[in-house]
């Protein structure tokens, strides 16, 4: 028998052997310099907001019938004195495709003499998930969840401020609507001291 | 296939033939084990020049990062530099959570405002310097996948993959063929021939460098080499300037504002003889016998400090009082509050009416032709009371030692549910009684008849130690701010608002 000899037919087959690991460190090179250039161009175009096609949209009514990402204040609350309390609801919408975790803080707090203030200042606030076509206003006509949805309770000074201080109500992808009932008291063991006082701060809310 | 017997190495050598199935199979096994080597390569290599790779586990950053790319980042870049880029980062408000987003701008107080692509706002909390941990440089495309698969739980994926890559050493393997007389193609058959290129990178011994890569990278991936770093979905919404506020509430504007049926401030001064009524009923008092200095103190510290002007008189004489001034009198009310502010020094022990009503105007007479009750006064042991006739004398008493040099506020109501006897804003006694003597009369403060009550008295000027019934008991002390309602019993809350807005 004589010797093998290596026909052109093999040749070939043992070349192409021989690229195919070319051809992927190549095609990993390609992907890595692409990805990299799409993702970490300074171009200020990556900045822009592409949140139109995104996943996460938050909105609330104010207390009223228009949604917006930023709402005027729902407690206007002057004239106060030890005792006082109010109650008004306030209607989250989250319009995301992503389900998330839908929190409330609050924002700094300011005004004069608003330390002392907001200590006294009793808060409770309960949550709960309603139909995307639900809107509940400030005077909580049509909420129903009772207190089964307590998300804090303490003075508004002991709010949290972050996200992750606060306690979370879990809200599915698509429109979801969240009420929340936001109580408070002055406390009645408010020293005059709190005379010519205010409080203001912002209610924030955040999905993530 | 043909069995041979290699004639010097003794071996049963069997031919194998060219197969494409084999062949196509060891390609895709090989481009396969390849790219993911490079992947892999170009992922953990950096880590030699202290740079880090992340595996992003969410999508906020998309379209440019996607979740299951690892992000290889560099340490320590230059802030300034970096503002439109894409940083890693400890993000505060959650812990040991590694945040990769864009860096949008710097705060003035140095903190950084970053933002996901996705995201319609920018991250709530703003990123101090120290928390970023690296500067995106290198994005290398699905890599971290199986990592998303791992913590997502998404198990048949994950086992796919694994399996994918098992078939590809498997197919890279058995792709092989031998000559005529069964020898790999590795044995050179003619060692005059030029040197194939494939001895290096064609077949099993090259396979091993990205099975090799793939055994290196898990344990260093593992080993703390990688990481995973969020590139959270998040949206916020606001509502903005929520306000509480207390305004500077004035005593006597929140008096007035509940309707007094008299309302004497005495902040009178010099030798004024009227007290005037700031109820706006016109139902002025007398000073008695006159305003003179010799009968009132004009006191300079009233009650409280936020009244204006804070002033108040004290009682000088045995027969210093503060009678209506109208000679009309008037049906004496069921339903009514009567309020006085007092001070007494601590060597205080005569006691004597703060507030009530009388019959007569002026001075005092028997109980046999006069009347007087629905009256606040205070006994030898510094103790207030709060007392009405109804065919007896009904009392509701506070604690002693109220003669301690301080101001405090006395507050008596009736009305259908009973009396009520308040000490500085806190209720201190309450009864079923809701009827007192029907009688008619004036108000008046300072002075007047306690023949038959004060039944704890101690100290001095003991009524129920008088001979005489017809007998004065004035209050040689400071009043201030002595009030009337007519037809109203003030509630616990209005009364403890008064003495808060003091």
């Amino acid at each position: 028998m004589a010797y093998a000899i290596e026909t052109a037919d093999r040749r070939r087959r043992r070349a192409l052997r021989a690229a195919t690991p070319l051809a992927a460190l190549l095609v990993a090179a390609l992907l890595i310099w692409q990805g990299s250039n799409a993702a970490f161009s300074a171009t200020t175009d990556n900045t822009n907001d592409t949140w139109a096609t995104g996943n996460m949209v938050l909105t609330n009514n104010g207390g009223g019938t228009t949604y917006a990402g930023s709402t005027a204040a729902l407690f206007n609350e002057g004239n106060l004195k030890p005792g006082d309390n109010g109650v008004k609801c306030i209607t989250v919408h989250s319009a995301g495709s992503l389900a998330g975790n839908l929190r409330l803080y609050r924002g700094s707090i300011t005004g004069t003499n608003s330390a002392a203030l907001a200590a006294v200042i009793d808060v409770t606030v309960d949550a709960v998930a309603v139909s995307a076509a639900t809107n509940v206003q400030a005077n909580c006509t049509g909420y129903t969840g009772g207190t089964s949805g307590a998300v804090f309770t303490g003075t508004l000074n002991g709010m949290p401020t972050t996200y992750a201080g606060a306690t979370g109500t879990a809200v599915a992808g698509g429109a979801q609507r969240v009420v929340y009932r936001i109580g408070w008291t002055i406390n009645a063991t408010a020293g005059n001291s709190v005379q010519s006082s205010s409080a203001i701060a912002n209610l924030n809310w955040e999905i993530n | 296939m043909t069995a041979i017997t290699d004639p010097i190495r003794s071996e049963v050598l069997i031919h194998r033939p060219y197969s494409r199935a084999r062949l196509t199979a060891g390609i895709l096994g090989r481009a396969w084990l390849w790219f993911w080597a490079a992947c892999l390569a170009v992922t953990l290599v950096p880590l030699v020049f202290g740079w880090h790779p992340y595996v992003i586990v969410s999508g906020s950053m998309e379209p440019g990062i996607d979740a299951g790319d690892v992000v290889l980042a560099s340490p320590d870049p230059v802030i300034e530099d970096t503002i439109g880029r894409v940083i890693s980062f400890e993000y505060p408000a959650r812990a040991d959570f590694v945040l990769t987003h864009r860096l949008v701008s710097i705060n003035e107080d140095g903190t950084l405002v970053t933002k996901g692509d996705a995201n319609p706002t920018v991250d709530s909390v703003p990123v101090p310097r120290e928390s970023v941990t690296g500067l995106g440089r290198l994005l290398v495309q699905f890599v971290g996948l199986p990592v998303v698969w791992y913590l997502t739980g998404q198990w048949l994926a994950l086992v796919l993959v694994i399996a994918l890559t098992v078939g590809a050493v498997v197919a890279t393997v058995a792709d092989y063929e031998t000559d005529n007389r069964g020898r790999p193609w590795r044995r050179r058959i003619d060692q005059h021939q030029p040197r194939d290129p494939s001895r290096l990178l064609g077949r099993r011994a090259p396979s091993i460098v990205p099975l090799l890569v793939l055994a290196l990278a898990v344990p260093l991936a593992l080993g703390g080499g990688g990481s995973t770093s969020a590139a959270a979905f998040t949206a916020t919404s606001a509502n903005t300037g929520d306000t509480w506020s207390v305004p500077n509430w004035s005593y006597t504007d929140s008096v007035t504002g509940l309707a007094p049926y008299l309302y004497w401030k005495l902040d009178e001064t010099g030798n004024a003889g009227t007290a005037s009524d700031s109820s706006g009923n016109g139902r002025a008092g007398t000073y008695s016998p006159n305003g003179q200095a010799a009968n009132f103190t004009r006191v300079a510290d009233g009650a409280f400090v936020t009244d204006t002007p804070d002033r108040a008189v004290a009682l000088v004489n045995a027969n210093s009082c503060i009678y209506t001034s109208s000679n009309s009198a008037i049906n004496a009310p069921q339903v009514f509050t009567i309020i006085a502010w007092f001070r007494a020094p601590s060597s205080y022990a005569n006691g004597g009416k703060l507030v009530g009503f009388e019959r007569p105007r002026t001075g005092v007479s028997a109980p046999t032709d006069g009347a007087y009750d629905r009256h606040i006064y205070m006994d030898g042991q510094g103790r207030v009371w709060f007392g009405v006739y109804n065919n007896a004398h009904v009392a509701l008493s506070s604690g002693i030692g109220l003669n301690n040099n301080q101001w405090h506020m006395a507050v008596g109501t009736q009305d259908g549910s009973g009396m009520r006897l308040y000490i500085d804003g806190v209720q201190v006694g309450s009864n079923g009684n809701t009827v007192a003597e029907t009688q008619t009369g004036w108000w008046r403060a300072g002075c007047g008849n306690l023949s038959g009550w004060g039944d704890q008295w101690g100290g001095n000027n003991d009524p129920g130690a008088d001979s005489a019934t017809a007998q004065n008991r004035p209050f040689q002390a400071s009043l201030d701010e002595i009030t009337v309602f007519s037809g109203t019993a003030l509630t616990a809350q209005q009364v403890a608002f008064l003495y808060w807005a003091r």
